[in-house]
């Protein structure tokens, strides 16, 4: 065992196991409820129509399958900071560090987005409207009251896990209730059942699916769906602070989406058939209205009122003020508890970074009190308020965390495959029934994710994750020096990890030929180009599953018996795997 | 009464007091239509009072939950 790995293995051991189930779900549905559901349902109908309801089942089939590989993962081998982990107990080195980097690019930017959020939605009700938000990106004023509610939850997260799961679960709580509260009334007191079918003037196609198939599927990445399910990953994520990770990992990481999925489509048909479009001064069924027009502005003053505070607008346009009152407070709520779960998330993500020994040790080092590590929820403040300033404004930034995102999710598919071959005596207390089929689909749903993220946004997500070669090069060079891990740069890893550096440029360069409703050029137009990104796919899931070895750090994990799983604590029955 | 118990009371006093006033503000309010910025910024107060109230009594009282035998 390298100094790294044992000082992992004690931080590891004395961060503070008191999170239950519920705690462990909450997290995972706290991180899927956040602004997502204030703004996407909106950006997806303007993108897809009302085919935005077939968007939302659409992503949540995918994440609930790429949930599902992680389930038999995170409770096989539950750590904080988890995800980041697995692509380095699986592939080795080279995959573990690509993954760790573009993990790291994504969690640390996320409670950027949730802060950006909050002030967005309070933007109308401060100054003459435009003092906060111009409607395109925060103001400078904007972003320090953004930075002042990150510094707030960075108290909450350190005052430790107990208080900070807690209070998630209040949040989470209202944040549940609240939407099935405006489902229930919005349905109730408007529902025109006519906005589903009609079609607008000079339009063809149906009046569902006003726009074809393809924009049904751009919205799936795009317009902030995919990024609403991924808080998934919270329930892994926190899963060393749990204490029965066995049973709640999977039942916090699968029960979490299937909620997400039922509420999220719920809200989707409840705003679509609460739309007025004479309200919005557009012709019935003109979708493509709500769109942002090419200088970023909107339409007319209503469809800027709407976009900026989407169900608000419809509650009060409607007569319900009480919800009006109680969605505008919410626009606060839900995100700010997002804003928590993400800013531990981001912390534990440094620290699972720092524990396969990419970061200084210093990282690791866990606070006796709080029994936290201080250090990278420090660090997760200060380069959270830093992503203010490359992408000021909330769908600029979605885009490229669910792309950053997803990509590290395809390693899911290929590590259960490959451990379940190289570490076969692992106790598996949940065991994905089916997994032959599942973890390709996995691999290839996170690919086509990522596809319909569109260019150049693939392709500046390579750029982003090649930048990590950099940092990677001066690691190395450093860790060289060292006394730990000289085995770090061997062929063993490069061929183990190969696949990832050479597929996010495959990735990029089917981006750049694939379908224009994408952002490409075109050279493959839908639906071949769906074809080609399922193929090449699955090519790469054959090359990534068997690029798996039995890398170190599980054979330290079988020799000292360290899988943390508790002996008191059930299993999760499932029908068995294959 | 421990601390836990006394600040689930707490929360459900804050919550009560902010959805009265969240009520009362709701039945003066005139201004509705799809222009939301005209609705009254005092209301949209009150409501984050009653949610305040409502999940401090949800966390407190999670807090005061009793934990297994053997756990941390």
């Amino acid at each position: 065992m390298t100094e790294t790995e044992a000082i992992a293995e004690k931080s590891d051991k004395k961060l503070r196991t008191s999170l239950n189930t519920w705690d462990l779900l909450f997290l995972s549905l706290g991180g899927i409820i956040g602004s997502g559901w204030l703004f996407a349902a909106y950006a997806a109908s303007s993108i897809a129509g009302p085919a935005a309801i077939i968007s939302w089942i659409i992503g949540g089939v995918i994440v609930l399958i790429i949930a599902m590989n992680y389930a038999e993962l995170g409770a096989m081998i539950p750590r904080s900071g988890a995800i980041v982990r697995y692509g380095q107990y699986s592939h080795g080195n080279m995959a573990g560090y690509f993954m760790a980097w573009a993990y790291f690019l994504s969690a640390v930017s996320v409670p950027a987005i949730e802060a950006e959020a909050v002030i967005e939605y309070a933007n109308p009700y401060v100054g003459n409207g435009s003092l906060l938000y111009n409607g395109v990106v925060l103001q400078p004023i904007g972003i320090f009251f953004a930075a002042l509610l990150m510094v707030f939850f960075f108290f909450l997260n350190y005052w430790g896990i107990k208080v900070m799961g807690k209070t998630n679960t209040g949040m989470t709580w209202w944040k549940m209730i609240l939407p099935l509260v405006t489902i229930l009334l919005l349905v109730t007191v408007r529902f025109d059942v006519a906005n589903f079918v009609t079609l607008a003037a000079g339009s063809t196609g149906s009046g569902f699916m006003p726009y074809g198939f393809a924009p049904v599927m751009a919205a799936v990445a795009t317009s902030g769906i995919v990024f609403s399910f991924l808080g998934f990953r919270q329930g892994l994520d926190y899963g060393g602070e749990s204490k029965t990770p066995q049973r709640s990992i999977p039942i916090a990481t699968i029960g979490s989406v299937l909620i997400g999925i039922l509420i999220y489509v719920l809200l989707q048909v409840a705003f679509i058939g609460a739309i007025n479009f004479g309200d919005l001064g557009i012709p019935n069924g003109s979708w493509i209205s709500l769109a942002p027009l090419a200088s970023g502005a909107y339409l007319n003053a209503p469809i800027t009122a709407l976009n900026s505070a989407p169900f608000a607008s419809i509650a009060s346009s409607v007569g319900l003020v009480m919800l009006t009152y109680v969605l505008f407070a919410d626009a606060y709520v839900s995100p700010s508890g997002t804003l928590n779960v993400y800013l531990g998330t981001s912390m534990r993500t440094l620290y699972g970074t720092a524990a396969l020994g990419y970061l200084p040790e210093s990282l690791m080092k866990v606070d006796e009190k709080r029994r936290i590590p201080v250090m990278p929820l420090v660090i997760s403040l200060i380069v959270g308020i830093i992503f203010f300033a490359p992408f000021p404004s909330w769908y600029k930034l979605v885009g490229f965390i669910t792309s950053a995102t997803v990509f590290t999710y395809l390693i899911g598919g290929p590590a259960l495959r490959s451990l379940r071959r190289n570490a076969k005596e692992l106790k598996r207390p949940f065991n994905l029934p089916g997994s032959s089929i599942l973890a390709p689909l996995a691999f290839i749903g996170a690919s086509l994710i990522v596809y319909w993220s569109g260019w150049p946004l693939v392709g500046e997500l390579a750029i982003a994750i090649y930048l990590g070669l950099i940092v990677y090069v001066i690691f190395y060079f450093a860790k060289k020096k060292g006394p730990s891990r000289k085995d770090i740069h061997t062929s063993k890893f490069i061929k183990a990890g190969l696949w990832v550096p050479v597929y996010i440029i495959v990735l990029s360069i089917e981006s750049f030929l694939g379908e224009s409703a994408y952002g490409g050029y075109n050279y493959v137009p839908y639906p071949w180009d769906i074809l080609m990104v399922i193929i090449v796919a699955i090519v790469f899931y054959f090359w990534a599953d068997h690029s798996g070895i039995r890398t170190e750090e599980i054979e330290e994990i079988v020799t000292l018996d360290s899988q943390y799983l508790k002996p008191e604590d059930e299993p999760f029955k499932t029908g068995g795997g294959e | 009464m421990n601390k836990y118990v006394l600040g689930t009371i707490v929360g459900i006093i804050i919550g009560a007091i902010g959805l009265g006033l969240l009520i009362y503000q709701t039945l003066i309010t005139t201004s509705v239509g799809v222009n939301v910025g005209a609705i009254p910024t005092i209301g949209i107060l009150y409501a984050f009072i009653f949610a305040l109230g409502v999940i401090i009594a949800i966390a407190m009282a999670s807090l005061n939950s009793p934990t297994r035998p053997g756990s941390k």
